[in-house]
């Protein structure tokens, strides 16, 4: 234990004595273990396609939620968390819906989805794949790391750049041009 | 425009005389073809895929926001409106797609 501790301790400083580190990674992305007291919920998304059908929740840290508007979406420390909760099933299997046409929601979650901004992170990334300062990660419901290397994180840069009109955000930059803000 | 109180949205379609149509949305040359349309609360849109590559249904409209998962070349995807407003259709894949379908409840 202790060896393991000094072993961290001087490749730490080994790294930091190199030049700059390399801002890029998912273990940059921390667990956001309030979200679900503390964010926002801004929209939500069925995926009727999925088994078991799912409804992701899309949460906002409030912090960088007041300062963002449509033209300047997202402050550096901004937090986005994508829920997937298990739908509802009616006695035929069927989503249940409730009055307004939507899936109904129960409480199991699984998965979530993380992309966090930061000033200078992505810096170590290529201009192929970086997607400006955004970093991404996957967790398991009890918040265990699912992504820990770059490889497995690839895709979710290669598919978000189709947004990078909106901030790399499919559902975030839309709700703040739509709210008006 | 105010939307109607949910009651009276589905006691309007309930009541409707017309039975729920299904519109032909074409996704070609990556466009949806028409990019505009007006339809009603329980009617269903089928989006054809005419292209050789994928495509994905998307929805980010809040309180209609919906994610059909892929539809291959040659394959089709339903969507069934279940809210009235005015709803925009997009592409995983190709962030230009759009389309806008403006969804009413019958008079
Ligand atoms: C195949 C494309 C694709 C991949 C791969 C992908 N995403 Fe997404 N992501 C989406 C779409 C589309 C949405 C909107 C929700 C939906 O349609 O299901 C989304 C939404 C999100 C959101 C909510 C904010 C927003 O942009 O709307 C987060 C957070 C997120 N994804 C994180 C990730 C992470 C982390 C990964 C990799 C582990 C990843 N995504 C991989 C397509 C993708
Ligand atoms: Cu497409």
């Amino acid at each position: 234990m202790i060896t393991g501790t000094r072993c961290r301790a001087g490749l730490m400083m080994a790294v930091a004595l190199m030049a700059a580190p390399a801002l890029a990674g998912p273990d940059l992305v921390e667990f956001p273990k309030d979200y679900q007291t503390q964010f926002i919920v801004y929209n939500t998304i069925e995926r009727p396609d999925r088994t078991p059908n799912q409804i992701r929740f899309m949460y906002v840290n409030p912090a960088a939620h007041r300062a963002a508007s449509a033209s300047r979406p997202a402050p550096s420390g901004t937090v986005l968390v994508m829920e997937d909760r298990a739908a509802k099933l009616g006695a035929d299997g069927q989503p249940e819906r409730d009055a307004a046409g939507r899936m109904v929601p129960t409480d199991r979650v699984l998965a979530i989805a993380v992309m966090e901004k930061r000033t200078g992170w992505g810096a170590g990334y290529n201009a192929e794949r970086r997607n400006g300062e955004w970093e991404y990660a996957g967790f398991a419901p009890d918040g265990t790391r699912r992504t820990t290397t770059e490889a497995q994180t690839a895709s979710c840069f290669a598919c978000h750049q189709s947004r990078a009109t909106r901030d790399w955000t499919f559902t975030y930059v839309k709700f703040l041009q739509d709210s008006g803000r | 425009m105010k939307p109607l109180p949910l009651a009276l949205t589905a006691l309007l379609a309930a009541a409707s005389p017309v039975a729920a149509a299904e519109h032909l949305v074409v996704l070609s040359g990556s466009e949806f073809e028409p990019g505009r349309l007006t339809a009603r609360v329980g009617d269903t849109i089928r989006f054809r895929n005419d292209d050789v590559v994928d495509h994905t249904v998307f929805i980010p409209t809040v309180g209609h926001g919906v994610d059909l998962g892929v539809t291959k070349s040659g394959q089709s995807t339903i969507l069934t409106l279940r809210a009235p407003g005015r709803v925009e259709v997009e592409c995983v894949q190709h962030g230009h797609m759009l389309m806008v379908v403006q969804i009413e409840v019958l008079p």
